[in-house]
């Protein structure tokens, strides 16, 4: 009889783990793609989830692809959700790819370059003059922890910002920054020629209200790459190969990019 | 009461005809001042039904815009104090896009700044146009010195919109940043979608209430003329019935009693029973008639044969009196002719008696003699035919008074007569009937020292009659019904003279002018004579 009550109890909790578990065990069938490029000047990450979802339909793996506005964010579901591929900053692979298991595959290419440049740029006042307050805050993505250090490398020291009495506001998106500075929320920010470029064209009168102040050092362009251990060395050469022939695809405007390199770490 | 109506004049009643068209008239009428409060009932229904329709269609616009733009409000919270302008301007481009009816979404900062819209290209931009300046001034004016701290949502100029037909509702509500009022966001939502529907939905209900006016006005004219129909036919039937009947009773009211009510076309058993009831009438009114005929025609015989036999007897009776007058006369000169020669050549031979005997006899007869006078004349008077005109009883009485006054100019008689009064009758009767009452009331107050005698109209018992008063010896009324009969006297012969034939002569004379004469008396109080005449 006692054998019997554990019995059902077993036979319970069997059906209960059934209930509960198809979905992660569906979900773990599946790739994942995760997406962090704040420097972008692709904003609309909807449509960025869409188009490469569109385009992955042809790779003969489901992935299921997933873009991040936010560092944390994303930092934390790379770390909890181990997926199969990665498209990240270059610093921000530099500082943790050991810890994840990265393993590059390509690296975004634009304007026949592996790296960009960001600007200083400050908003001009009404007499035409940049306000140059004593604290100064500026707007810029997030380069995670000990963002001020690595600011101070990427500047030139001929700019007027004084490191030690700077505000940082970190900003989801390159053009955040540029908002953030353009409508006064900031004093300075720090953004991408490319999306300084593109604003000229979308809103010049935001980009005229700014002036550059100083360029910074070339910044490596953002790598995509695999998570060691969640997929095969072959399924990642076949995604390798699969984004390389689609180089021609409209994804690649989606992207904001021209291309791929190979990545050699 | 039954003869009040019969003499209530029936030409002054209206006629059935009247009433019938006035009742159908009246009906029409009710049903057309029903129909009027019904349909207005019903257009009051629709037209309420119909502004709250377009009301709950503006409503749930409103209440749309009010969730989508409190939704993007709390969504521009966080990507303000996220410094996520990207964001917030794809929401609004988003927002924008995917939604026909909002035209453009703004946030505009407390410093005077667009820094969201939904183009891009706006962004950074200051306030210009007047809705921007409107919403600027609904932040500075009401939500920054109110302290707003929530998402209260403002729709400006949406009643006037919908009333004007403008195709932009503003929907207006504050963002923080934080706990701190940040800017405003506002989106112009546009009404074209709203209009549309309410012009849809007032021409469905315009649909709606001429389909059921053309159904009211088909159903009531199909009612009114069935009803009218029906009305006239009923009219006509029972006006038919009704000239049946009347004609009828008309008919027999003219004298044919022969005639009766067909039954046929009264339409209705009341009808039925009053041709039957009033056939029944007839029938009865007719035998009734047929009686009274044949007890006329028989009433006729008898009268004929009582007034043959009567004019005989009063033949036989004026000859009988004739010659009992006549044939009375003759001894009667032969006993005062002896007599007389028995005073004239016997007087010495006879004694004191004798001659006191004799002189009762010629006394006796001289009595005879006026009795048959009186007798004759009283006769005379049924036979006399009456010339009739108008005569003067006043006139009449002064002369009868003054010829008495000259027979005894000695006594002390005061007498009165009322001057004018005036009557259709024969001068000569009249005269000899006054002559005998004055004449009576002359005698009767010959033991008065001052006699009074009085001629006037009186009125009695709603009558107005002559009179003929004194304050004579009077008479006793038990004896009051001799007073008028022939030779009937109510006094010795030896306290007043008389044959007892004048006031049978009154009574016949009244009575042949068709009129009445009684008399009031009290002993020793003296007597009033009445005569009434048509």
């Amino acid at each position: 009889m006692h054998n019997l009550k554990r019995l059902n109890l077993v036979w319970w909790l069997l059906w209960l783990y059934l209930l509960i578990v198809p979905g992660q065990v569906a979900g773990d069938d599946g790739l994942r793609f995760y997406y962090f490029n704040p420097d972008s000047p692709q904003n609309n990450l909807g449509r960025l989830k869409s188009d490469m979802e569109f385009l992955l339909e042809g790779f003969d793996t489901a992935i299921e692809f997933q873009p991040f506005a936010h560092l944390t964010d994303f930092d934390a579901r790379v770390r909890s959700d181990r997926p199969a591929f990665v498209f990240a900053p270059h610093w921000y692979l530099k500082r943790h790819a050991d810890e994840i298991r990265f393993r590059p595959l390509l690296q975004s290419v634009r304007q026949q370059q592996n790296s960009y440049r960001k600007l200083l740029v400050a908003r001009l006042g009404r007499d035409s003059e940049i306000n140059r307050p004593e604290r100064l805050t500026l707007a810029m993505t997030s380069l995670g922890p000990g963002s001020k250090l690595i600011l101070a490398s990427m500047l030139n020291p001929d700019s007027f910002v004084a490191f030690d009495k700077l505000s940082i506001v970190e900003v989801p998106k390159d053009a955040d920054a540029i908002f953030a500075a353009a409508l006064g929320q900031v004093d300075v920010a720090l953004v991408s020629q490319a999306n300084m470029k593109l604003f000229r064209k979308i809103n010049p009168r935001l980009i005229d209200s700014l002036e550059v102040i100083s360029e910074s050092t070339p910044i490596d362009m953002p790598v995509l790459g695999y998570i060691d251990g969640v997929v095969t060395k072959e399924q990642a050469a076949a995604l390798k190969e699969f984004m390389f022939s689609s180089q021609n695809s409209t994804v690649m405007r989606t992207l904001q990019i021209e291309g791929w390199s190979s990545h050699e770490r | 009461m039954g003869l009040k109506s019969i003499r209530y004049h029936a030409g002054k009643l209206p006629s059935i005809r009247v009433y019938l068209v006035s009742m159908n008239l009246a009906l029409l009428l009710l049903f057309m001042a029903i129909s009027l409060l019904f349909w207005q009932q019903i257009n009051n229904f629709y037209q309420t039904e119909q502004a709250e329709d377009i009301a709950s269609i503006h409503d749930a616009m409103q209440a749309r815009s009010a969730s989508l733009v409190r939704s993007m409000a709390l969504s521009a919270n966080q990507a303000i104090t996220g410094y996520d302008f990207s964001f917030l301007i794809n929401l609004m481009k988003q927002v924008t896009d995917g939604d026909q009816d909002i035209q453009y979404c703004k946030v505009l900062s407390n410093l005077g700044q667009v820094v969201a819209h939904n183009r891009v290209d706006r962004v950074g931009s200051l306030p210009d146009t007047p809705v921007d300046k409107q919403a600027l001034a609904l932040l500075e004016n009401e939500f920054i010195d109110d302290q707003v701290t929530d998402f209260s949502i403002q729709i400006i100029d949406t009643p006037s919109a919908v009333e004007t037909q403008s195709q932009m509702m503003q929907v207006v509500t504050p963002v923080f940043n934080g706990q701190e009022l940040w800017g405003i966001l506002y989106c112009g939502i546009s009404l074209e979608s709203v209009q549309e529907s309410i012009i849809e939905r007032t021409a469905e209900w315009d649909h709606e209430i001429t389909r059921i006016w053309v159904f009211y006005i088909s159903v009531a004219a199909i009612f009114i003329l069935f009803g009218f129909m029906i009305s006239l036919f009923i009219t006509r039937r029972l006006l038919k019935a009704v000239d049946q009947l009347d004609a009828g009773v008309k008919e027999v009211s003219a004298g044919d009693l022969n005639y009766r009510l067909s039954m046929q076309g009264l339409m209705c058993a009341e009808f039925g029973t009053f041709a039957t009831s009033f056939n029944r009438m007839a029938s009865n009114l007719e035998s009734s008639h047929r009686a009274l005929d044949d007890y006329n025609r028989s009433l006729e015989y008898k009268v004929e044969e009582r007034t043959t036999e009567l004019a005989r007897s009063n033949k036989e009776l004026e000859a009988f009196n004739y010659s009992v007058s006549h044939d009375l006369r003759a001894p009667l000169r032969s006993i005062e002719g002896f007599s007389q020669v028995l005073s004239e050549e016997y007087q010495a031979r006879l004694d004191e008696t004798g001659l006191d005997y004799l002189s009762r006899v010629r006394a006796a007869a001289s009595r005879m003699g006026v009795l048959i006078d009186d007798m004759l004349r009283l006769s005379r008077l049924g036979r006399q035919a009456m010339q009739v005109g108008e005569v003067d009883l006043s006139e009449l009485a002064n002369v009868t008074l003054s010829m008495l006054v000259e027979s005894e100019p000695e006594r002390e008689v005061s007498f009165q007569v009322e001057p004018g009064l005036m009557v259709q009758g024969d001068r000569q009767l009249l005269g000899i009937a006054l002559d005998n009452l004055i004449g009576n009331a002359w005698k009767y107050t010959s033991r008065r020292e001052k006699a009074e005698i009085l001629f006037g109209k009186a009125v009695k018992e709603g009558k107005s009659c002559y009179f003929v008063q004194d304050n004579g010896a009077g008479f006793d009324m038990r004896y009051a019904d001799k007073l008028f009969g022939a030779f009937q006297r109510l006094h010795k012969n030896s306290d007043f003279e008389g044959t007892g034939i004048g006031l049978a002569t009154v009574a016949r004379i009244i009575h042949r002018h068709g009129g009445s004469v009684w008399a009031e008396s009290e002993v020793d109080a003296g007597t009033t004579f009445y005569f009434q005449l048509p």
